[in-house]
C-alpha cells in the first residue's frame, strides 16, 4: 500500500496534486466560519454562568484546537521523515510553524480577553495558560532552528529531532486541566465519558472548527507550494 | 568499558580546566547574581522570593553558557568522528559529557548557592531545601540541554538559538525548583518527588536521544 504512494512524494506532483484540494479548502472554509460564526453570534443561547462573553468561545477553541493539531501533525511528519527519509515530508513540517504560531497567538488573545470578565485578570502564571505559553515558544524554536541552518543539510534532521523532544509538552498541556487545579476549566467536549457542553453550543463549535481546520489546511497547502518553488529557484540559480 | 568511560571523563576534566572554562560558568553565576541587589537599588537585605529567584535565574543562565561548548570543540576538531570510526560506544562519551558539564556547572553552584542565599536574605531556614531542589534540578538542565546542544552542531549562529530553544524546556523545572524551595509551601515533598521522578526518567531518556541526534548528524 506504501509503495502506491511512493509516486505523490515527488514535489512536483504534489504540488500539482494540491492545487485543486486547496481550492476546495478555501472555498469551503470560509462559508462555514461565517455560518458558525452567525450561529455562534446570535442564535446560541448564553452560559448561564458566564453570560454572553461565552461566544469567546467560538473562536477560542477551535483555534487552540488546532494549533494543538498543528504540532501533532508536525511531529507526525518529522517521525515520518526520520523513518522514511522522504524531504518532502520535513518541507511540509518546516512550513507549518509559521501558520499554527497565528492560532496560537489568536488562543492566547482571545484566552486573556475573555478571562479579564470572568476570573478577573487577563493572565495567571495557571498550568494550562503557562503549558499553551511554552508551546508558543516552541513554535518559535522550531521557526529559528529551521533558519539558523541556512548552509548546512542538518537543519532537516535537528528541526525533526526538536519537534520529537518538543511533543513532551502536547499530553501537558490537554491533561494539565485534570493533573492540577487549575482556574481553566475543564475540558468538556472531547472527554471519555461524551461531551457535556449543550447540544445548541456544540453544533457552531463544530462548524467553527471544521471551518478553521480547513482555513488551516489551505494556509498550509499555500505555504509548501511556495517552498516546493523556492526550492526549484534555488536549485537553478545553482546550477550556473 | 569503565575504564573508557574514566578515559573520556579525564579528557574532559583536562580541556576544562586548561582552557579556564571551569572557572568561567561559576564567575558568570556569581557575577549574574550581583545583579539583583543592584538592580533593586537598596544597601539591606533582599526579600526571600527575590533571592530564591535571583539564584535559580543565574543557575539558569550559568547551566545555558556553558551547554554551548558541550559538544562544540570536539565536533570542530573531529574528536566525536574519530570515536565513531573507532567504534567507541557514543553513550559512553555523552554520559562523560553529562557528568562532566554538571561537575563544572552544577555542582559548584549547588555548593556556593546557599551561603550565596544567606548572605543576600539572611535568612537561613530554606536553605536545605534550597540545597536539596538545586541538587535535584542542575543534573536535568544538564540532561534536558544535552540533546539541544547536539541538534546545534553545525548551525550558523548556535549561541543565541540554542539559549532560545533551550529555554522553554527548562521552564517546568523551574517552577518546580521554586516550589520547593518555598519554605511555606505546605506539602513540600511533592515537588521533589516530582523532579526526582523527572531525572530518573531523563537520565536513560536524554542521553539516548543525544546517542541518536550525534550519530545522524556526523554521518
Amino acid at each position: 500500500m506504501l509503495r502506491k504512494l511512493h509516486k505523490y512524494a515527488n514535489p512536483n506532483k504534489f504540488s500539482l496534486i494540491i492545487m485543486p484540494i486547496k481550492n476546495v479548502c478555501l472555498y469551503t472554509a470560509l462559508p462555514l466560519i461565517a455560518i458558525g460564526l452567525i450561529i455562534g453570534l446570535f442564535f446560541s443561547p448564553p452560559d448561564y454562568q458566564q453570560g454572553e462573553t461565552v461566544r469567546i468561545m467560538y473562536i477560542h477553541v477551535s483555534s487552540a484546537w488546532i494549533s494543538l493539531f498543528a504540532y501533532v501533525l508536525i511531529f507526525l511528519l518529522s517521525v515520518f521523515y526520520l523513518i522514511w527519509k522522504f524531504p518532502l515530508f520535513v518541507l511540509m513540517a518546516k512550513e507549518i510553524p509559521f501558520v499554527a504560531i497565528i492560532f496560537t497567538l489568536i488562543t492566547l488573545i482571545t484566552g486573556s480577553l475573555w478571562g479579564k470578565p470572568t476570573w478577573g485578570t487577563y493572565w495567571v502564571w495557571d498550568a494550562r495558560l503557562t503549558s499553551f505559553l511554552i508551546l508558543l515558544f516552541i513554535y518559535l524554536g522550531l521557526i529559528f532552528i529551521d533558519k539558523a541552518f541556512k548552509y548546512n543539510v542538518n537543519g532537516d534532521l535537528s528541526f525533526s529531532y526538536l519537534s520529537i523532544i518538543g511533543a513532551i509538552n502536547i499530553p501537558i498541556i490537554k491533561f494539565s486541566v485534570d493533573w492540577w487545579n487549575t482556574l481553566h476549566q475543564p475540558a468538556s467536549v472531547i472527554r471519555a465519558s461524551g461531551p457535556s457542553i449543550n447540544i445548541e453550543m456544540l453544533i457552531p463549535l463544530m462548524i467553527m472548527s471544521t471551518g478553521v481546520l480547513l482555513l488551516f489546511f489551505y494556509l498550509i497547502f499555500t505555504n509548501i507550494q511556495s517552498a516546493i518553488a523556492e526550492k526549484k529557484i534555488l536549485f537553478l540559480s545553482s546550477k550556473d | 568499558m569503565n575504564n573508557l568511560f574514566y578515559i573520556i571523563l579525564k579528557k574532559d576534566f583536562k580541556d576544562n580546566l586548561l582552557s579556564n572554562k571551569a572557572w568561567f560558568t561559576i564567575s558568570f553565576f556569581l557575577l549574574c547574581l550581583i545583579i539583583f541587589p543592584l538592580a533593586f537599588g537598596s544597601s539591606q537585605y533582599l526579600e526571600l522570593n527575590v533571592s530564591i529567584s535571583a539564584i535559580w535565574i543565574s543557575t539558569l543562565f550559568a547551566n545555558l553558557i556553558a551547554l554551548d561548548h558541550m559538544y562544540k570543540e570536539d565536533y570542530n576538531d573531529g574528536t566525536l568522528l574519530y570515536y565513531i570510526v573507532n567504534k567507541v560506544p557514543l553513550v559512553i562519551v555523552v554520559y562523560a559529557k553529562c557528568l562532566s558539564h554538571w561537575l563544572f556547572s552544577g555542582l559548584p553552584i549547588i555548593l556556593i548557592a546557599p551561603l550565596c542565599s544567606y548572605i543576600f536574605s539572611g535568612y537561613s531556614e530554606n536553605n536545605l531545601n534550597l540545597f536539596i531542589s538545586l541538587i535535584l534540578a542542575t543534573p536535568i538542565f544538564t540532561l534536558i540541554g544535552s540533546p539541544i546542544a547536539a541538534l546545534m552542531l553545525g548551525s550558523s549562529l548556535r549561541g543565541a538559538a540554542l539559549t532560545f530553544i533551550t529555554l522553554p524546556f527548562y521552564l517546568p523545572i523551574i517552577i518546580f525548583g521554586v516550589m520547593g524551595t518555598n519554605i511555606n509551601n505546605s506539602n513540600i515533598n511533592a515537588e521533589f518527588y516530582l523532579l526526582l521522578a523527572i531525572l530518573s526518567i531523563g537520565i536513560i531518556f536524554f542521553p539516548m536521544i543525544t546517542v541518536k541526534i550525534l550519530k545522524s548528524i556526523i554521518n
